[in-house]
């Protein structure tokens, strides 16, 4: 069985074409496409994030091959154990 | 913020989140929390008046940054229905929208294992009717999840691929089957109306899908879960577990798949883990899965 690692990936860079989107002071951030729906990143008043996420017909859906969105996470990252 | 320990005679870990004892449980209608927020009216989680699918961080977390996360996701802002009344489209966003949270949360250095899942109905404890799920992000490989590549080490390569196999070529407790996704009571079910909806390709997680992967995979849930309301003509209590390949690097890849675990035995009477269960871990049941399995197509065609 192959093993695709899972990695960590790079935030500066768009997935499906969209923007790497942050919540402006504002509390609202431009909206992202991912596949088919559309995202629009808010922050609530008590810092908590709030994602809205809305059918976005018209473009072609992304397919396989977004194994690699989550490409070069370090290994190591698992919790040791404390016990 | 909660705490881990490990529990050394169970091997396992325990999360203690202390200040979920104070959330809310089952408001009146007219002070649902997943509500859109209306002019005029008490504000809610989501201060908007209309929207889609919501997903919110978990404002009583198992668990949060910096160890794991917790989210709510909110099926529609209509505080009526369930997963099986969302119109087809809606499902089959829900299905990218776990696939987005999978992606961005996988990608987490303090989240190793990225769990959707759904209670529905206060028989498994649910605390909002507003139609949601949720995700945790545990910052470990939890035990179900790590039993499951066990599987594959001891059968060889991919178990559920296998026991897809075997369900298909016995036929028997095959629920719906469709090009791409496959539904079935499995062989050694725990629960009287268990079900796995499964894959037939080798996808790892949601990631590895074609969209029309995720579009029938969205309608086999929806139909399942219509066929599980017509079984006793009522809903249908479950927890919904959807498995994937844990994203902390160096473990092995998974294969998708959703386990349905209803505790309705009977129209009126609940599965209670109790003693064989809780004690030796072993499940006793009085259900044979071929039976159930076949109960539940006929409440599948009857559900249309």
């Amino acid at each position: 069985m192959a093993f695709n690692p899972p990695g960590l990936p790079d935030e500066s860079q768009p997935r499906d074409g969209a923007p790497a989107a942050q919540a402006s002071e504002q509390g609202h951030a431009p909206s992202e496409r991912y596949g088919p729906i559309a995202i629009e990143r808010l922050v609530k008043d008590d810092g908590r994030a709030l994602l809205l996420f809305s059918h976005a017909p018209g473009d072609e859906p992304a397919g396989r091959g977004h194994g690699d969105e989550l490409a070069g996470r370090a290994p190591g990252a698992a919790l040791a154990q404390d016990g | 913020m909660g705490e881990l320990r490990f529990n050394e005679l169970r091997g396992e870990q325990v999360d203690y989140a202390i200040h979920r004892q104070e959330r809310t449980f089952l408001p009146p209608p007219d002070h649902d929390p997943l509500d859109p927020t209306l002019p005029g009216r008490e504000p809610t989680e989501i201060p908007v008046p209309a929207f889609e699918i919501a997903v919110i961080d978990n404002r009583f977390p198992a668990f949060e940054a910096p160890l794991g996360a917790a989210e709510v996701v909110v099926y529609t802002d209509c505080r009526e229905g369930s997963l099986a009344t969302l119109a087809p489209e809606r499902a089959e966003a829900l299905m990218w929208v776990w696939r987005h949270r999978y992606m961005e949360l996988g990608a987490r250095e303090d989240v190793d294992y990225v769990y959707i899942f759904e209670n529905r109905g206060v028989e498994v404890g649910v605390t909002l009717h507003h139609p949601h799920g949720q995700i945790y992000g545990y910052p470990f490989l939890p035990p179900i999840p790590a039993l499951e590549l066990a599987a594959d080490e001891r059968l060889g390569g991919c178990a559920p691929c296998k026991l897809l196999t075997d369900e298909l070529a016995d036929g028997r407790r095959i629920l719906i089957g469709t090009d791409a996704v496959v539904a079935y009571v499995p062989y050694a079910a725990r629960w009287a109306y268990e079900a796995h909806v499964m894959l037939r390709a080798h996808r790892a997680s949601l990631l590895d899908c074609e969209p029309a992967e995720l579009r029938t995979l969205a309608s086999v849930l929806q139909t399942l879960v219509r066929g599980y309301d017509a079984l006793f003509q009522r809903p249908f209590p479950y927890v919904m577990a959807v498995h994937q390949a844990p994203t902390v690097a160096g473990t092995p890849s998974g294969h998708l798949h959703v386990e349905f675990y209803p505790p309705l035995r009977t129209a009126d009477k609940l599965k209670y883990l109790a003693g064989s269960e809780q004690g030796a871990g072993t499940f006793i049941s009085d259900t044979l899965p071929e039976e159930s399995a076949a109960a539940l197509r006929q409440a599948i065609a009857r559900a249309g």
